[in-house]
């Protein structure tokens, strides 16, 4: 795989050259799949650790009537 | 009781319907610039209103006036009731009407009169929810109101005008204007409203709560909004505000000390935001006549009353029912 930058000045300053970065299919296959992995196991961690229990199952809106309001 | 309803938006006739079917009012005074709007009302009600024409032009000679009037006209139309005597009450939830109607207090006070200030939806029903709230307490440290919804297009307007201004807050003895549209809180209103992202907005609500409820730590005051009400909210309104609004919820949060403990009450209600407004605003107009208000001469909101827990009691015999969140 060719990646292109352009421009890209080279080291005299000069924007005529045009560096070319030559990548190893299988290295950039191998990193991708690395990169999922990593994300993966974040994403199970964040997951499983929780972040306070069940929720409240009881409780909520009571209409004021009778004593409440006498 | 004659009493006086200026302004006929979705306020106004919900106000004036309510006092139609009062017991003790025997003449509801109607009036607006819309003939059209003045008669349709008139006519809904029956023989007890009377409409009265813009060529009317000195003020209802009635016994209490309700002010349903846009924002910013309140208090001119106050002022020359107030010189009378006459209980007004205003359901104005612009921060500049509330202002300029606090201004009249002294004079309200000198003559006898009480001015209602917020007297609708949010401030209104939210300070009675509070006044009712913080007497369980010994000591009120906190006061924090939410409201989700508006009422007619009038209410909508002000809904977006609140978010492209700045807040009042009360914070530890000093009033705080922070930006509007800030602040995010989630607050959860009685079902079946639920759960709503409310933000900080121009309202006038901790204006009246700790003008009634005295110094307390803070006073918070928060609207409900959606991303577009945020973005939109420092321009002109793009469109035509809706003609009525569709259910809408408030809540009151109080923090304070009970027997040394520190507790939080939370009480709320839902309604349309027209039709309760347009209840709560016929209510203290007829307990101001009455002499059942329970506020003081001058210029004060709902929660200075006295008797909170008898005008929630009669708003839930008009439909308009709070609830006390538990769990």
């Amino acid at each position: 795989m060719v990646v292109r930058v352009w421009p890209w000045p080279n080291r005299s300053g000069c924007r005529h050259a045009t560096p070319s970065i030559r990548e190893d299919p299988v290295t950039l296959l191998r990193r991708a799949l690395v990169a999922l992995g990593l994300a993966g196991l974040v994403a199970a961690f964040v997951r499983l650790r929780g972040s306070g229990g069940t929720p409240p199952q009881s409780g909520g809106w009571r209409e004021l009537s009778g004593p409440d309001l006498r | 009781m004659r009493v006086a309803v200026v302004g006929l938006g979705a306020v106004g006739a919900r106000a004036a319907r309510q006092l139609a079917s009062t017991e003790g009012v025997d003449e509801v005074v109607l009036r607006d610039l819309d003939d059209g709007r003045r008669r349709e009302v008139a006519a809904s009600l029956g023989a007890v209103a009377t409409p009265e024409p813009p060529s009317v032009t000195g003020p209802p000679d009635t016994d209490a006036v309700v002010l349903a009037l846009p924002a910013g006209l309140h208090a001119a139309a106050a002022l020359p009731l107030v010189e009378r005597g006459v209980p007004v009450v205003s359901t104005s939830d612009a921060v500049v009407d509330v202002e300029a109607l606090l201004d009249l207090g002294p004079l309200a006070e000198a003559s006898g009169s009480t001015l209602v200030l917020g007297a609708a939806f949010s401030p209104g029903l939210t300070c009675l929810l509070a006044r009712h709230a913080a007497d369980l307490f010994d000591d009120v440290t906190e006061v924090h109101v939410a409201r989700i919804g508006t009422g007619g297009p009038a209410c909508a307007h002000q809904h977006h005008r609140a978010l492209g201004g700045s807040s009042i807050d009360w914070r530890d003895g000093g009033w705080q204007r922070r930006p509007a549209g800030s602040g995010r809180e989630l607050c959860w209103f009685p079902d079946p409203v639920g759960a709503a992202d409310c933000y900080r907005a121009g309202l006038p609500d901790a204006l009246l709560l700790v003008n009634a409820l005295g110094e307390v730590e803070r006073a918070t005051a928060r609207l409900a909004a959606t991303r577009r009400d945020r973005l939109t909210g420092r321009l002109p309104m793009l469109r035509r505000p809706h003609p009525e609004g569709t259910i809408g919820a408030v809540r009151a949060e109080v923090r304070g000390r009970i027997d040394g403990r520190y507790e939080t009450t939370v009480y709320g209600a839902f309604d349309r935001p027209g039709v309760a407004a347009g209840a709560v605003a016929a209510v203290a107009a007829t307990a101001a006549v009455r002499g059942e208000l329970g506020i003081p001469a001058g210029a004060h909101g709902l929660a200075a009353s006295t008797r909170a827990r008898d005008l929630l009691a009669e708003l839930s015999v008009r439909g308009v029912k709070a609830a006390a969140f538990t769990g």
